[in-house]
């Protein structure tokens, strides 16, 4: 089956024994031992685990930032591992938004700017972008935030304006690596009822990494990794 | 956004921005007045040393050139001398009977050049009326009876002792083999600081030095000035069917000034070899500044690279905006070093540089030819926009390796901050 045809039924993300080690030196560090799990369309997925479990590594992967050592990752049965770097920057634009710990945002670009970046290079209209941004810096309660420099905003604000971006791209898969460990419970609370809102809102698939608790309560899929297994997947069948 | 981008991180670190464009900014000041100088220089040395004697092109005949003597001379009628005039970039022509012989009196006597030429064409193609510093010029015409008329370079003038109103003998073989000797009264001295002419020049009538030397109707040379230096060469190539017309008995050498005065060519080109070392310095130090400035700022935002190749910038386009930054940098430089060496340029242009501040004297002597304390530099297009250009040039190539090193940048690890 093609890859093409593959994508209507196929899951959103499918990860097949993924391997990924390192060398530090004359050390080989595995951080992935053979991986395999899907996501569907409209998750909201928690990839859970103490540090150094592979929990970043796994999300790494499946966002094309990084190449297994072996294994695959398809996404809509399309195989994004082994993408030359090109590729993959072009797919990530068009498929996946990130949301970093560090928030990450370009530092010399107001919040609107950050937002729009990613629209631009898709080579949206102004018009469009506007259509497309404004109802989310609404959304997340920014509006008037918009010409603000990350300098000028607290972590929880420079989040949330990494939620905009990522969800301005219209992408089918939000990956966001320990989206609330730089904030305090309130804020991070809040942030994941944003995130939670988004996801029945507009049916878009989150996979996110974490290792506090109530971040993982919230989630209605938790992956639970240990040092580069999957040690268990467990669904809340009720949500 | 690109180029907002691009703008706004070099306003990320306003200092290093600013120290980096004003390196290239002065860089690019000093090659554009350094080159305006030298080029200044250059041409006053040309001028002074072709402006009196040889001017920019030399007509003789062929064997006079490789060995002047007396009798190697050719007939030059009014009539070939106002073609040779009207002739397009003459500006001047003069016609000369060079003879070498003794001149003085009963007390001294020394070897003298005895300049033969028309008063009035003389005074039009060389500034010699203007550097009598004694007495006159020669009247415009030649006084039969009696002594001649002899304007007196002012050395040769202290050798023989003698002032304005003295009379001198010339004694000299004629180009028929006979001894020529004539009487002449000093009715001027020159010093014109070009060292043959004040040593050893004697400037009398024409006709009055073809009958001394037995020469009547002849000259031994014509020299052409022409507006521009450079083009010496092109105007030689273009007068030589013409003198070949006008003397159809003689094979016949025209020469610019650059065969004539080989060494003042070739220090002029040595020059130009040597503004291109120092052109290649400066820019290598400027090009290191800015890659350094470059590298710098790429490495600090190594993460910032990332996150921005995670949100799905291509790695070409990384690339595009680090090379957009330096090459702004290098644009910002150059045009600010444009104003600053054009300017000054352009001031020393018509100011003139004052050189008496590096010495008491008010002129100064540099391979026989004297220069004053004021140098003009000479500013073209070509010498603003040359060193600008290049440098924006040099900018890009210095924005290559950072650029190449931050789209080849880890992005995992780079957002992590591991690398």
């Amino acid at each position: 089956m093609s890859d093409s045809a593959a994508g209507e039924d196929a899951p959103l993300i499918e990860v097949r024994d993924l391997e990924r080690i390192y060398h530090q030196g004359e050390v080989e560090v595995r951080a992935l031992r053979g991986i395999n799990l899907k996501v569907e369309r409209g998750e909201f997925t928690a990839l859970a685990g103490p540090s150094g479990s592979g929990k970043t590594t796994l999300l790494n992967m499946i966002g094309c930032l990084d190449d297994p050592s072996s294994g695959e990752v398809r996404i809509e049965g399309e195989r994004v591992s082994g993408m030359s770097r090109t590729q993959a920057a072009e797919y990530r634009l068009g498929h996946i938004g990130f949301v970093f710990q560090a928030y990450n945002l370009i530092p010399v670009l107001t919040a609107w700017e950050n937002a729009e970046f990613v629209l631009l290079m898709q080579g949206v209209s102004r018009e469009e972008r506007h259509a497309i941004l404004d109802p989310l810096f609404e959304r997340v309660g920014l509006a008037e935030y918009k010409d603000r420099k990350p300098h000028e905003m607290s972590g929880g604000q420079q989040q949330r304006v990494a939620v905009v971006r990522a969800l301005g791209s219209r992408p089918r898969i939000v990956l966001a690596d320990e989206p609330t460990a730089n904030l305090d419970s309130a804020t991070s609370a809040s942030l994941l009822d944003l995130m939670l809102e988004l996801n029945r809102e507009r049916g878009v698939t989150f996979v996110f990494s974490t290792h506090d608790e109530m971040v993982i309560e919230r989630a209605r899929r938790v992956i639970r990794l240990d040092s580069g297994r999957v040690v268990a997947d467990e669904r809340d069948e009720g949500a | 956004m690109i180029v907002r981008l691009a703008l706004r991180n070099l306003l990320r670190n306003r200092w290093r921005s600013v120290l980096t464009s004003g390196g290239v900014a002065l860089a690019v000041a000093m090659m554009i007045w350094t080159v305006s100088f030298l080029d200044g220089w250059m041409g006053a040395m040309v001028r002074g040393s072709t402006a009196l004697d040889s001017l920019q092109v030399q007509i003789e005949r062929a064997d006079y050139v490789e060995e002047p003597v007396i009798y190697r001379s050719f007939a030059m009628t009014p009539q070939g001398l106002e073609r040779l005039q009207g002739e397009a970039g003459v500006e001047a022509v003069s016609a000369r009977v060079r003879l070498f012989g003794l001149l003085g009196d009963e007390q001294r006597s020394q070897v003298a050049q005895i300049l033969g030429v028309d008063p009035q064409l003389e005074a039009q193609a060389t500034p010699v009326e203007e550097a009598v510093v004694q007495g006159r010029w020669l009247s415009e015409q030649d006084i039969v009876d009696g002594p001649g008329e002899v304007v007196l370079g002012d050395r040769l003038a202290r050798q023989l002792k003698a002032e304005v109103g003295d009379e001198l003998v010339v004694f000299l073989e004629a180009a028929d083999g006979s001894l020529g000797n004539d009487v002449f009264e000093v009715v001027g001295v020159v010093r014109t600081g070009t060292t043959i002419i004040d040593r050893q020049a004697a400037y009398v009538h024409l006709e009055r030095a073809r009958y001394l030397g037995a020469l009547e109707g002849q000259v031994h040379e014509v020299v052409i000035g022409a507006a521009d230096l450079s083009q010496a060469p092109a105007l030689a190539q273009r007068l030589s069917p013409v003198i070949e017309e006008i003397v159809n008995d003689q094979e016949m050498a025209v020469r610019p000034w650059q065969e004539v005065l080989p060494s003042i060519a070739e220090m002029v080109e040595l020059t130009g070899s040597s503004n291109a070392v120092m052109y290649l310095i400066i820019y290598l130090v400027a090009s290191l500044g800015i890659m350094n400035t470059q590298r710098m700022s790429a490495l600090e935002r190594r993460r910032e690279f990332g996150v921005l190749m995670a949100i799905g910038v291509s790695p070409r386009r990384l690339f595009w905006i680090v090379v957009l930054e330096t090459v702004v940098l290098g644009v910002m430089g150059a045009l600010l070093g444009v104003l600053l060496g054009a300017g000054l340029s352009l001031y020393h242009a018509s100011a003139g540089l004052d050189l008496s501040i590096f010495s008491p004297q008010t002129s100064f002597s540099y391979m026989g030819v004297s220069f004053d304390e004021r140098i003009y530099t000479a500013v073209e297009l070509r010498t603003i926009v040359e060193p600008a250009v290049v440098m924006v040039v040099v900018s890009l190539l210095c924005g290559l390796w950072p650029a190449t090193q931050s789209a080849r940048v880890a992005i995992a690890p780079a957002i992590s901050g591991r690398s």
